[in-house]
Parts: structure tokens; C-alpha cells; sequence
């Protein structure tokens, strides 16, 4: 399911080994993702908007007979034949990819370091600066009139039958959309008033079943629609006609622009927690964490905020849940200002004779000027008196929800102590003392341990200071020696506390963090936590683990040389 | 003075049980309180307010505002205040008197505007205070400056320039309630400055977003619960108490000013809810500004000042110290 295997995220992998030194460094693996797949009843709406031009696409959740469905969307224009069509379903679900909150991973480094770089340095350091690369039959016309019920327009595009209508009043307006085969809620009415009287029309759509089952397609696939219109809105309140006060209901809307991120102009619009540190046991677990967050957080808010889960240029992403869009996706998607005259590539979406031959061929390559802003609302009747409003920011800031683990490094004090009591310094350091006086030549180490003079030219000197072999010139191979094994020594000593202070205190107290992170922003207790099955690796009380394990610390077991001898 | 009234209210409750006595006490306990409460300039409330509303909002409510952007945003609108007032030789730059609006100003840029960059809210700032010296209009009596700093500030950020955007949103509509309570309670005591315009610009405003949900049809539920969303928000707050209410903005007049706060309100309904567009109180604050000193020359009235001689309460009156105060006086 995880796109691990292509080959983006392989390049990526790939980036991250070259040029993520530091374990903190932002260019983590992608361990996973938290689509729109795992709610249970989300709807999804894409938006794609520059000016007051607006492509809008609406994915059905449908569940129940088709013959039952139907569509009611209040519209600020009449939506003519044209101005309409049936999407690719993919294009979302790849928009939904991209774009759902995700789960990176890294791995700890070896503790167990043993640093003895003496007498490797012997060349200067070329610094080399690695930039990550980023990235829808006509009825009686008098019953209409009484009715007050215009139609304006009537097609079938594809498997559904579209009706676009202006209306008068909101109860003629229920009783045509009956009387024409409709199976819409009761109190219809009172809902669809207010729309009525803004001016707005209703772009209405059934399913076709003839079209249907002739085209093959066993799910409803998205419609779109292209208008121009100053409202900046989402007529959400119509969808919670028959819904209890209370339900909750999520609706996830992908909204595309030029400009920046989108936001609500009417309710608080908010960003998930993110770049959060999380127990390593939650990898398999992610989707399950990302529902009990997203739920605490928005009940914590009394289900009233708008939550930002991405905000991404759409030429990259970092790391990747799934590809960017392509511009022929994109296209599909409704996004029309990408090449061209914008007018020209609006105005063929809104008027098919035009569509075909006016189609650009589009250049490969290239940054896009396509901003998606993914806003996640979990929403009751109750909390969404009113529908939702946005407004473009020129805020231009990339952000992502993006959730951490840290993989511990799997090893433990008793095997650090085995590698540091394999290092022979003796040996190490003849080896080494060789080297610097091979890099050196002859004159520049003394074999004579006191009082030698060196009798360097002074710009000889002058040119060493600075110079890494500065620190072994003119020394002697005892002094050298000496020196040597003291840092070897050190280092082995220093290494092993390293390993100690990683197993014993750092990682059961980052652990220890990470839960009590994970059990605030789920709401699940530490008992909950402490019992999930991956998480015993990871728990002090369990002795019996070996590699991987903290439980596995066991007390540092320094050799001295002759115990290597008599052991043996 | 106010420990005295206290003493005495304590030991009259215990002398006096029937209680007559008592009320007299309790109302020269009140009458001492809001005395000394009076002889403050009613700047160091809004400086108050406006601080906790952004610690609030900046800690609580995620503003996606930095520290930088705010330390910047101050020195640089204080820093231009000072270049101004010590340029005209004004009496009271060497006073704190003279740098409060500034800080008011500040605390409402830094509210009102976002931006992800950091320049934009000093620069906004040093526009905002400049403003106030270069954009002067009005009779000699009561020349002020036309725009309220904020104001300007909020649609510059809007209008013209990249990187800055306006979050009316921002604040949610249950945490409100206890800011709606401290800028009530600064309206009882008076410490707004006028009040009158406060009062007056959400009761209009109020009944034009009633009537449109009326007019649209709207039954009981959810209408109800969207007038309240609508009214309810930090930005109609911050409008109504610290903006529009500027006293050096706003007619001098108290016939003219309410009409002008009503011209107001009608506006921005016509614009956000007519036209769709954004941000209608700061657009609609911005081009009926440019009006005030034609409506202060034809209904010429006291200029006001924000100093209060002893005694007198400054804050909504006119005082004496008015036909004295310095043409041009920036604050």
C-alpha cells in the first residue's frame, strides 16, 4: 500500500543517506500516511480557485441504491451544458496521497562510537555543500411556472442526468425536485430558502442507470464544475439536512491556488500538532493514532475549528507520502492557469466546442504554480451553524502534518563493550605512527626523543600551523606512540560511556517522552499504551529481550588486556 | 483616599446593621474608585487589553505570529513616533503620554496582520505612525490625523502588499467570552474612549446581520446560532472597542459621529455580503475615514484629548484642555 517502492521515495532514501549527517536533520524516510480511506464517511471536495474563477469537484461517498442518489448543489451561476463534466476518481485519490499527514522515521546511529581519529587527519577537509533537492425529460412548463421552478438547463453528461434550476420559493422548489424523482430529506425547504434568496441556482444530478451500467463504472465518480463567482464558499449546511444535532461528519476540501494558503474567513481555522516525536511501536499503528488524534483535537475544540493537515507547493514535497500531482493530473483536477492564456484555458473548461483543439501542449519540467492547502473538518449541525467561507492568504510558508519516530539503535552496552575491548591500541597506533611519518617523510618526525631542533624553513612553518599534521611534527615515534594510545584509550573509554548514557538514560527517558506525548494528543492512558504488543520492546519490566532492547542494558564489562589473555 | 472609603464601608457594616447607612458608604467607595480610576488616561486600559488579547491569542490560539515579528513591529513603530514628534518638536515627546497610541497602534498591527516574512510589520508600523503626521485634515480647532493607524495598517497589509494576509478567523468564537466581558467591563467603567461609537457600531451592526439572515429566510436554528457565530468574533471586537472608537478619527460631533458609525457598519454589510469580499469593517473603516474632516468642518465641535485635568474624568467628555491642546497633536 506504502508507495515504498517507487522510485521517488527511493530517490529520496537515497538523498537522505548522502546528506542527512545529523540524525535531527529534516530529510526523513516516509514510513506512512493517514488518507481520507481510514474515515468512515468523508466527504471530499477539491477546490481550484485563482481570481473568482472556481473549478469545483465533488467526490460522492455514495454508499446506497443508485437509484436513490441525488445531488443538490446550490451554485452562484446556472451551470450550463459545458461548464460541467465527470472527473477522474484517481486524481483525488492520488490529491488525497499526497497531501494526508504522515509518518517519517529515523534511525538512531550507533552510540557505541569510538572516535580515535588520531593521526587520520592527516589531509585537509574539502567542504562540500550538499543541497537537498527539494520538492448531470423535460417536465410540464406551466407546472413549472407554478412552482416557481425555472430550468434553465437539462443534459445527461455521462452516467448522470443534470438539471440546472433557478427557483422563486423554497417549497415549490422541494415539491418539483418530488415530483420529478428526487428523493430528498424532508424540511428540505427551509434549508434551501435562504440559497434562493441570495440569487443562487441548484445544480441537481441522479444517476442515469441506463448510462450507468452501459459505461461500466461500478462507483459514482466525481463532477465538476467551472464558474466564475466573488463567493468564496463551500454550501456545506444543505448536507446536514437529516443529520442528529450532534453527529459529527467529516468533510476533507483540497483547495488548489496560485497565490497561498486558504483559510476560513468564518470559523478558526488551526493546524494539527506536527513534528511531534512519537514511540517507535507506533509505525504499524499510525492510522489508528492519526484517528484518536484528529478526534481529540477536534473534540477538544468542541468540534468548531478548521484544521490545516498540508500546505505544500505542489512541485514537491518533503518527504513524500506519494508523488506530486503531474500537470496533466492537475489539469484533470481542474487547476487552469498553468500554461497560456488563463481566459482562453477557463473559458475551454467552461465550453466544450472549445475544449479539444484549444489544449496546450504542456511543457515538461519546470516549478508549478500550484498551491495545495488540505483543511480537515470534523463538523456537527450544531458547531457549522453557517457554511464554510474561506479566504486566500499570500501566505506562502510550506507546511505539513508530519509525525516522527526515532528508531533506537539496536544494540546494547554488553556488545559496545565486546567492540571496545576488540580494539587493540597497541596494534592501531604502529599503524598509525606509520602513516603520519609515511605523509611526513623522514625529516619531519624526530627519532631523537629531546632536544633535536627543528631546522624548518620558516615559511615551511608558517604554511604547517594550519595544517592538520601540524599536531605530529616534530615528534618523536615514542612521543607519537604515546600520544596515540592515550587517545585510543580515551576514546574506547569514551565510547562506552557514550553506549551507557544512550542505553541506560537517554532512550528510556526519550521513550518514556514519546509516550507521554503519544498519550496526550490520542487521549489513550500509558496502561493503553504500555499494553500495545510492539511496545514491550521497548518497556524497562521486561528483562529477557536481547538486541534492540533497553531491557537488554546490562552492566559495562571493560577488559584489560591481561584478561583477554588469561581468558582465553 | 480609596483605603479610607474602604475602612470606613468595613466598620460602617458593623455600626450601622440596617443598612441604609451601608448603601451611602458602598456608593462613596464606588464614587472614590472610579475617581482615581477616571485620572488615568484610558490608553493604559486599551494597552492592557490589547496585550492580553495577544499574549491570549498568541499563546491559546496558535496566531502564527513570531516574537521577532512583534519586537520589530514595536521599535520600529515607536522608533518612528519619536522621529516624528521630536521633527515637529511636539510638547510631549519627552512625556509617556506621547508614545501610548503608538503602543496601541502596535498591539493592533500586530493582532490584525500576519505575514511570513519580518519585515512587514515593522514597515507597517512605520507607515502607520507616519500616517498620523502626514495625513492631517480637518478645521484648525480640530485638526487631526485621518486614518486610524491599525486601521491603515490592517488594509495595506490586505491591499497592497505580498506576504501579508488578514485572519478574521483566527480567534474562534467560544474563547471570546471572557475578552467580550473585559472590553465590557472597560465600557461600564468608561475606559473606552468613546464609547458612544462602540455601543452604537455593534448595535447597528448587530441588527444589519440580523436582518440579512432574516431577510434570507433563515428558520430559528440555525439562523440564531449564525448571528452569534457572526457577532461573536475577535475581530468585530477588536473593531468596535479599539478602532473604530479612536476619538481622533471619529467626528467630534456626537450627532454626526453616530450616523458616521452606522455609514460604517452599512458598508462593510454591503461589501462582505453584497459584493462577497473580505474584510469588510477595515475596507469600509478606511475609505469613510477620508470623510471625518468634512463632517468635523460642517458640525464643528470641541476636539477631544486624552489628558484629564484633575477631578474631571477624560474619557468620553469634552474637557477645557481641548481648546488648549496643540494642533497638532498626534496621538
Amino acid at each position: 500500500m506504502y508507495p515504498t517502492k517507487n522510485p521517488w521515495l527511493f530517490a529520496l532514501a537515497l538523498q537522505a543517506s548522502l546528506f542527512c549527517a545529523p540524525v535531527y536533520s529534516f530529510c526523513g524516510f516516509y514510513a506512512g500516511k493517514a488518507d481520507a480511506t481510514l474515515l468512515n464517511a468523508a466527504s471530499q471536495v477539491v477546490v481550484a480557485r485563482d481570481g473568482n474563477r472556481t473549478v469545483l469537484s465533488m467526490l460522492n461517498n455514495y454508499q446506497g441504491a443508485l437509484s436513490e442518489f441525488a445531488l443538490i448543489v446550490p451554485t452562484p451561476v446556472v451551470l450550463e451544458r459545458g461548464q460541467v463534466r465527470v472527473a477522474d476518481k484517481a486524481v483525488f485519490e492520488h490529491l488525497d496521497a499526497y497531501s494526508s499527514p504522515r509518518l517519517v522515521e529515523y534511525n538512531d546511529s550507533d552510540p557505541c562510537r569510538t572516535e580515535f581519529n588520531w593521526g587520520q587527519n592527516l589531509y585537509p577537509a574539502y567542504s562540500s555543500v550538499a543541497t537537498p533537492a527539494p520538492v448531470m425529460e423535460m417536465a410540464d412548463r406551466a407546472r413549472d411556472r407554478a412552482l416557481g421552478v425555472r430550468v434553465d438547463a437539462r443534459y445527461t453528461l455521462e452516467e448522470y442526468d443534470i438539471v440546472s434550476l433557478s427557483a422563486k420559493r423554497s417549497d415549490g422548489l422541494e415539491i418539483w425536485l418530488r415530483e420529478n424523482g428526487y428523493k430528498i430529506p424532508a424540511g428540505a425547504s427551509a434549508a434551501l430558502q435562504p440559497y434562493i434568496k441570495q440569487g443562487m441556482k441548484f445544480f441537481v444530478a441522479k444517476v442515469n442507470l441506463k448510462r450507468q451500467s452501459q459505461s461500466g463504472y461500478t462507483m459514482l465518480r466525481p463532477l465538476q464544475f467551472a464558474y466564475e463567482s466573488e463567493k468564496f464558499m463551500l454550501p456545506m449546511r444543505l448536507g446536514m439536512l437529516n443529520a442528529p444535532p450532534d453527529e459529527a461528519q467529516d468533510l476533507i476540501v483540497y483547495i488548489l491556488t496560485r497565490q497561498g494558503r486558504v483559510e476560513s474567513s468564518n470559523y478558526r481555522t488551526t493546524r494539527l500538532p506536527t513534528d511531534v516525536n512519537l514511540p517507535p511501536f507506533i509505525k504499524p499503528k499510525f492510522q489508528d493514532f492519526y484517528r484518536a488524534m484528529f478526534q481529540t483535537v477536534s473534540q477538544r475544540e468542541d468540534y468548531r475549528d478548521v484544521f490545516t493537515e498540508y500546505f505544500w507547493d505542489m512541485s514537491w514535497c518533503d518527504p513524500c507520502a506519494a508523488e506530486p500531482l503531474s500537470r496533466a493530473e492537475l489539469e484533470k483536477s481542474g487547476v487552469f492557469w498553468l500554461d497560456g492564456d488563463v481566459e482562453e484555458r477557463f473559458k475551454s473548461l467552461q465550453n466544450p466546442t472549445t475544449r479539444g483543439p484549444s489544449q496546450v501542449p504542456i511543457p515538461a519540467g519546470g516549478a508549478l504554480p500550484v498551491m495545495l492547502t488540505r483543511l480537515h473538518v470534523r463538523y456537527t449541525p450544531r458547531t457549522f451553524p453557517e457554511d464554510l467561507m474561506f479566504t486566500q492568504t499570500n501566505d506562502q510558508r510550506n507546511w505539513q502534518a508530519r509525525y516522527i519516530v526515532q528508531n533506537p539503535y539496536g544494540g546494547s552496552v554488553a556488545e559496545c563493550s565486546e567492540k571496545v575491548g576488540m580494539m587493540d591500541c597497541a596494534t592501531m597506533c604502529s599503524e598509525r605512527v606509520a602513516g603520519i611519518r609515511a605523509v611526513l617523510g623522514p625529516n619531519e618526525t624526530r627519532e631523537a626523543p629531546l632536544g633535536a631542533v627543528d631546522d624548518e624553513a620558516p615559511s615551511v612553518t608558517v604554511r604547517a600551523s594550519n595544517s592538520p599534521l601540524a599536531a605530529y611534527r616534530g615528534k618523536s615515534g615514542v612521543v607519537l606512540r604515546g600520544e596515540c594510545v592515550t587517545a585510543c584509550r580515551a576514546s574506547k573509554t569514551q565510547g562506552l560511556e557514550a553506549a551507557m548514557h544512550y542505553y541506560q538514560r537517554d532512550l528510556p527517558e526519550r521513550i518514556a517522552a514519546e509516550k507521554q506525548v503519544l498519550a496526550r494528543l490520542t487521549g489513550w492512558s500509558l496502561h493503553d499504551i504500555d499494553a500495545m504488543p510492539e511496545a514491550q520492546r521497548f518497556s524497562m519490566a521486561d528483562p529477557s529481550e536481547g538486541r534492540s532492547s533497553v531491557s537488554s542494558v546490562e552492566q559495562p564489562q571493560v577488559q584489560t588486556w591481561w584478561q583477554k589473555l588469561f581468558s582465553k | 483616599m480609596v483605603a479610607k472609603a474602604i475602612f470606613e464601608v468595613a466598620t460602617s457594616a458593623v455600626r450601622h446593621p440596617d443598612g441604609t447607612q451601608r448603601m451611602s458608604k458602598t456608593r462613596a467607595l464606588l464614587s472614590a474608585l472610579g475617581a482615581g480610576f477616571g485620572r488615568l488616561d484610558a490608553r493604559w486600559f486599551q494597552i492592557v487589553f490589547l496585550a492580553s488579547f495577544l499574549l491570549f491569542g498568541a499563546l491559546a490560539r496558535d496566531f502564527a505570529l513570531s516574537g521577532i515579528q512583534v519586537v520589530a513591529c514595536f521599535a520600529a513603530g515607536l522608533t518612528t513616533q519619536a522621529l516624528w514628534q521630536w521633527g515637529l518638536r511636539l510638547p510631549q515627546r519627552q512625556t509617556w503620554r506621547g508614545y501610548l497610541s503608538a503602543i496601541v497602534s502596535c498591539f493592533g498591527i500586530c493582532i490584525l496582520v500576519r505575514s511570513d516574512n519580518l519585515w512587514a510589520h515593522p514597515l507597517l508600523a512605520c507607515l502607520a505612525m507616519s500616517s498620523k503626521f502626514v495625513l492631517r485634515a480637518g478645521p484648525v480647532a480640530c485638526r487631526s490625523h485621518i486614518l486610524n493607524p491599525a486601521n491603515f495598517a490592517a488594509f495595506a497589509a490586505w491591499a497592497w502588499m505580498g506576504g501579508c494576509w488578514l485572519s478574521p478567523g483566527q480567534w474562534g468564537a467560544d474563547t471570546l467570552t471572557a475578552l467580550w466581558f473585559l472590553a465590557l467591563g472597560g465600557l461600564v467603567t468608561q475606559r473606552i474612549a468613546r464609547w458612544d461609537v462602540s455601543v452604537a457600531f455593534l448595535l447597528t451592526w448587530a441588527t444589519l446581520l440580523a436582518l440579512r439572515i432574516i431577510l434570507l429566510g433563515y428558520a430559528w436554528n440555525p439562523g440564531a446560532a449564525m448571528w452569534l457565530q457572526e457577532i461573536a468574533n475577535g475581530s468585530t471586537l477588536l473593531f468596535a472597542f479599539f478602532m473604530i472608537s479612536d476619538p481622533m478619527t471619529t467626528p467630534h460631533h456626537r450627532g454626526a459621529r453616530l450616523l458616521y458609525v452606522v455609514a460604517v457598519a452599512s458598508t462593510a454589510c454591503v461589501w462582505q455580503y453584497v459584493y462577497f469580499k473580505p474584510h469588510g469593517l477595515i475596507v469600509a473603516l478606511f475609505v469613510c475615514s477620508w470623510v471625518v474632516p468634512v463632517i468635523n468642518t460642517l458640525c464643528r465641535h470641541d476636539r477631544f484629548t486624552w489628558e484629564a485635568p484633575r477631578g474631571i474624568p477624560a474619557v468620553g467628555g469634552h474637557s477645557p484642555a481641548s481648546e488648549t491642546a496643540p494642533a497638532r497633536e498626534a496621538s
